[in-house]
């Protein structure tokens, strides 16, 4: 062997065991399958007492108030801090997963997350998973454990088990719930983040993606737009609905192009007609209702309505933040 | 998740071609425009709801 061919298969050596050393400390990326797991995104707001989803991805449940806290483990800039749950039905955080034909019978997931609690007590499961659409939970290990009041880094690896996923419309997983074996009080307060599941049987460090792409992972899902308070902010612009003028004179349709492409079409939703304004050939008003248009994962067209129906058909038209709105958004949700 | 609560579901037609376009519906308190696509969960919830008898899709008026 030459003096050089032996310097390239040492310089090998080194370049495998370095990408080894990267994979052990978890440099390798978009190995979470859970999208948030940081609880960073909060398009829809960072406080909540109802049920459903709340922080970007993730939905809550027993009336339990559920907001974003800077209570975190190092690394960490925020964490879910969940309280006052009903006592009555179960309480749980769960993320339901896309499936895009990833899982298969057999395959081993490891399901990680840091969690601290008010006072030390039960939790399970982790390692809950649950197959929507089949309606069967598919994980073959659960792991209830002790919640301290530090913050701890629990970890269960689980084999999925023989279904067939082709019938799976989601993965439901859990990082905190209060089932079997669970001590957890509806007084209680326990905070959670850093939810992680990766294919394979070790729990690696967890991922941290940027803001944007964060962002853009939760944007497949749920969209939203909001205009901030200060007076007549622009919102879109669209055109008059009709033929030739003749008729819907008081329509306007607006175009939304979609930052990422969505999973499905979309659901609108809005904080409320009159929040917004609506301006053509120095005539303002304020809108009366607004539904959809045409829809697709990429874009959607919004229908603004106004009371009177003196606008010229085909001509352009402004939409604004109405002056004085308490709040002024439009969402688009395409959630599993 | 629970299943939702769901009023008011109404047709809405496309004003310049008069075909259906989505329905509106008051959905666990908030309003919202709900496209015709199976995929979306607010039409499959609507769907699941009318199939069983709870709720009734009103034409537009």
């Amino acid at each position: 062997m030459s003096k050089q061919t032996e310097l390239v298969g040492l310089a090998r050596t080194t370049n495998l065991d370095e990408v080894n050393a990267a994979y052990s400390a978890g440099a390798l990326s978009n190995r979470n399958l859970i999208i948030n797991g940081g609880f960073d995104v909060w398009q829809r707001g960072i406080s909540f007492v109802s049920d459903g989803y709340t922080a970007d991805r993730f939905t809550s449940q027993a009336s339990a108030t559920i907001a974003r806290v800077t209570d975190s483990p190092s690394g960490f800039k925020y964490s879910a801090k969940v309280s006052g749950w009903d006592g009555v039905s179960g309480y749980q955080i769960n993320q339901r997963i896309e499936n895009n034909g990833q899982f298969y019978a057999g395959q081993k997931l490891t399901i990680s997350c840091w969690v601290k609690g008010d006072s030390p007590f039960m939790l399970g499961n982790l390692g809950t998973l649950y197959a929507l659409g089949l309606n069967v939970a598919v994980s073959s290990s659960t792991n209830n454990y002790q919640v301290t009041t530090s913050w701890t880094r629990y970890a269960v690896t689980t084999t999925l088990a023989d279904v067939d996923y082709n019938l799976m419309t989601s993965l439901m997983s859990y990082p905190v719930g209060n089932f079997t074996q669970s001590t957890m009080a509806s007084t209680n307060t326990l905070y959670v983040t850093g939810f992680q599941i990766e294919v394979g049987d070790t729990a690696t460090p967890f991922e941290h993606r940027s803001h944007g792409q964060e962002l853009a992972l939760c944007q497949r899902f749920y969209y939203r737009r909001t205009y901030e308070s200060y007076a007549y902010q622009y919102v879109n612009n669209g055109r008059v609905t009709g033929q030739y003028g003749t008729t819907n004179r008081s329509l306007v349709e607006t175009f939304f192009q979609f930052p990422v492409t969505m999973r499905s079409s979309s659901t609108i939703s809005y904080s409320s007609a009159n929040s917004f304004r609506i301006n053509n050939d120095f005539a303002d008003e304020t809108a009366s209702g607004i539904s959809s248009g045409i829809s697709s994962p990429d874009s959607q067209v919004v229908l603004f309505t106004k009371p009177s129906t003196n606008l010229n058909g085909g001509s352009m038209v402004y939409v604004n933040r109405q002056n004085l709105a308490a709040s002024c958004w439009i969402a688009f949700d395409a959630e599993l | 998740m629970n299943s939702m609560i769901i009023t008011d579901a109404k047709y809405e037609y496309d004003p310049s071609y008069g075909h259906k376009l989505c329905i509106k519906a008051t959905i666990d308190g908030q309003e919202m425009s709900v496209p015709l696509d199976p995929a979306n969960r607010h039409y499959a919830e609507i769907l699941k709801q009318v199939a069983a008898g709870t709720l009734t899709i009103q034409e537009a008026t």
